[in-house]
């Protein structure tokens, strides 16, 4: 989704950091986006929760035809991460060759450009690299 | 007087090779730089400082203030620090401050965090950049990118911040002609720029100090060129105390995160007891800080993240191509 600057700033903050939504009711972790609804028992009084970032990945697919937004980082990784707080999140996974990426593999949380808006607007969001001993932070 | 407490470095992991960028523009000569430390297509100088500050905080108490430096898009309307502070995640009540307008702004950095870390909350620091440069001027000017972050406290780290010196002068080496997408540069005058500017600046130093510059363990200066390196040894510098800190000729300009590379890479080596120069140089202003390690620095292994891996000359294109004319 393509979006004018009005129209983005009334999307909230860029997701400058990783959280989850924490259902008041059963206590069940729900993804970011699940801000009115959960999805375990029905309750509408969820709150923000920060993750520690760290997770594992349980599942992915290389994207070598992008969509027009992300032209230009192909190929890349997107992935489903377990996060270590159990709520499972999709996402990209960066800075990895493809043949380096496994199922089980562990991940951490990064800051990345997602893409550029059509006014100049950089979208910023979380991303993952291989959480291995030695690699980089 | 200040501590350092911690520091951390980014360098994105891939290089381009600069030969191969030479011959596709037909420029002649041997390459001034190996590779190039270029930052992938979703990484900027906010993600850069991030990773970089990231590693500098990690177990250490909330900062009272944040200071970022940097000189490239798309911070150059907007404060970088305020919005790496959200992202980092910092207190509310942190102070974000930003530094610009020349590449030597992390020895201001210093100056400003080592006045403000009075209370039991240290000031984090962070210089980041990510040059771009105009198709075949990316040759000459070896635009790469990196960040590098230092967190400073009151006292009870491992490296004494002593006294800075300057030496100023008013030099046209870098300026922007009407709508054209990038800066010029003058490396003639860069180069004569910065050596008066280093030879002012240790000369201030040295009084301050009593101290040659031959008596530091290492020398961690600002390096736009290689050839500006090589001027600092009429000042006395030798190349063993350049060895370990020069990576211009390896991975090109880091620009603001130049001399804090350096410095990580320097205090990554040293013992207690020794002393580090730092030499910050940007627009004529040469910013000479004396750095005294008390105690075994905790080593980051800066030095070995120069290491990268290499990428094709079309991938480079297409990463770059017109980042230089993206909004600040």
């Amino acid at each position: 989704m393509t979006v004018s600057a009005i129209e983005f700033s009334r999307l909230g903050p860029p997701k400058l950091r990783l959280y989850a939504m924490r259902c008041g009711s059963c206590n069940t972790l729900q993804p970011w986006w699940e801000k009115f609804h959960c999805y375990a028992c029905g309750a509408e009084r969820l709150t923000e929760e920060e993750l520690a970032g760290t997770g594992e990945l349980t599942n992915y697919t290389v994207v070598y035809y992008p969509p027009r937004d992300f032209l230009g980082q192909e190929p890349y990784v997107v992935g489903h991460i377990t996060m270590d707080e159990g709520v499972v999140l999709p996402a990209p996974v960066v800075d990895t060759a493809l043949e380096d990426v496994q199922l089980g593999t562990r991940v951490k949380a990064t800051l990345r450009r997602m893409k550029l808006g059509h006014e100049g607007d950089v979208y910023y969001s979380q991303k993952f690299v291989l959480d291995t001993p030695g690699a980089e932070a | 007087m200040a501590d350092i407490l911690r520091y951390g470095a980014y360098l994105p992991k891939h290089r381009t090779p600069l030969g191969e960028l030479q011959s596709f523009y037909g420029r002649p000569g041997r390459p001034r730089s190996r590779t190039l430390a270029t930052p992938g297509l979703d990484e900027d100088t906010l993600t850069m400082a991030y990773e970089a500050a990231t590693e500098a905080l990690a177990g250490e108490r909330a900062p009272a203030a944040l200071i970022s430096v940097s000189m490239s898009s798309p911070f150059g309307l907007r404060k970088m620090s305020m919005t790496l502070s959200r992202a980092l995640g910092l207190a509310a009540d942190t102070v974000p401050y930003d530094l610009g307008g020349h590449p030597g702004g992390l020895m201001d950095a210093f100056a400003l965090a080592a006045a403000l870390a009075t209370g039991d909350r240290p000031v984090a620091v962070v210089a980041s950049d990510h040059q771009v440069s105009y198709e075949e001027r990316v040759c000459d000017t070896l635009s790469a990118g990196g960040a590098a972050a230092f967190v400073i406290g009151a006292s009870g780290g491992f490296a004494t911040l002593g006294p800075q010196a300057r030496a100023s002068s008013e030099v046209y080496d870098v300026w922007r002609l009407g709508n054209e997408p990038e800066a010029r540069y003058r490396l003639e005058v860069l180069f004569d720029a910065y050596a008066a500017a280093a030879k002012g600046a240790f000369t201030a130093l040295e009084k301050a100090t009593e101290r040659p510059a031959s008596v530091y363990a290492s020398v961690a200066a600002s390096q736009p060129h290689p050839q500006t390196l090589r001027g600092l040894g009429k000042l006395g510098v030798t190349a063993e105390q350049l060895a370990a800190t020069s990576f211009v000729g390896e991975i090109g300009n880091l620009g603001a995160a130049s001399v804090g590379v350096a410095t990580a890479i320097a205090l990554d080596a040293a013992e207690a007891g020794q002393q580090i120069l730092a030499f910050g140089y940007g627009a004529g202003e040469g910013i000479a800080q004396a750095i005294e390690v008390t105690a075994a620095p905790p080593a980051i292994g800066a030095a070995a993240r120069i290491a990268g891996e290499p990428i094709a000359l079309g991938t480079y294109y297409r990463w770059t191509r017109g980042r230089q004319a993206e909004p600040h």
